[in-house]
């Protein structure tokens, strides 16, 4: 079961990357080169203006691409961690504290 | 006429980051609400949108760190704002002041953006986080922290 997760994670991150590396070119194309900058420093804000402004620079599909690679993400997340779960409480693996 | 926008375009333009947000309240709310959210989320323990560079590179982007670090910045622990991300409390300062900028009636919020804009322009702060986060970022790749 968390090798399912895994994969939703990793095909959801290789995703959101892409993703956002293609709204951070058009950021720096239609702003301020701070607000692109902006966008590298954190992905959020990237994903903020990409919505606002996915009308005006057809930017629609991308987003919502983005969109579900994010809920790709979060559900890779809980199954994943299920998986782990299960398999600590049946033995297979040990838990660990590194971090 | 237009004496907001002539400032903020007249040669110095690119250096506003926070003027910029201000002038443009609907995405300077965007983004602040959408930060705000994010943060208030991240209290119960919960990252909504993890890193997609870290996740498919095992590296830190420059953002890296930042929520937890303007955790620690508001509780005062120094020491863990230093170990995860010392520019949180840069960005935390930054998004106060554009808050507050936003919250202003007109017109103090254009003559507010406008001395704000004079202040990013003369000190160009911005380019200069930028720059030092780059290089901050580079020595985390190289596991210097």
């Amino acid at each position: 079961m968390s090798t399912i997760g895994i994969v939703l994670l990793a095909v959801g991150g290789i995703g959101s990357l892409i993703c956002w590396i293609m709204v951070l070119i058009k950021m720096f194309q239609n702003e301020k080169p701070l607000i692109g900058i902006l966008g590298i420093f954190c992905g959020l804000w990237t994903f903020i203006w990409g919505w606002m402004k996915s009308g005006s620079l057809g930017l629609k599909k991308i987003m919502m691409i983005w969109s579900a690679c994010i809920g790709l993400t979060i559900v890779g997340n809980v199954i994943n961690g299920i998986g782990m779960s299960a398999e600590i409480q049946s033995g297979e693996i040990q838990p660990t504290q590194q971090y | 006429m237009g004496g907001s926008a002539d400032k903020s375009e007249a040669g110095g333009g690119r250096w506003e980051l926070a003027a910029h947000l201000v002038r443009d309240r609907r995405l300077g709310l965007a983004m602040l609400g959408g930060g705000l959210l994010y943060f208030a989320i991240a209290v119960f323990g919960w990252n909504p949108m993890p890193c997609p560079f870290l996740q498919v590179t095992g590296k830190p982007c420059p953002g890296c760190g930042m929520t937890r670090s303007c955790f620690a910045f508001l509780r005062g622990d120094f020491p863990e704002v230093w170990h995860l991300n010392p520019f949180g409390p840069v960005f935390a300062v930054f998004w106060a002041v554009v808050g507050f900028g936003l919250a202003l009636p007109q017109p103090w919020r254009a003559r507010f953006a406008d001395r704000l804009g004079r202040i990013e322009r003369r000190t160009r702060w911005a380019a200069w986080v930028a720059c030092g986060l780059a290089i901050y970022n580079l020595t985390r790749w190289l596991t210097v922290w």
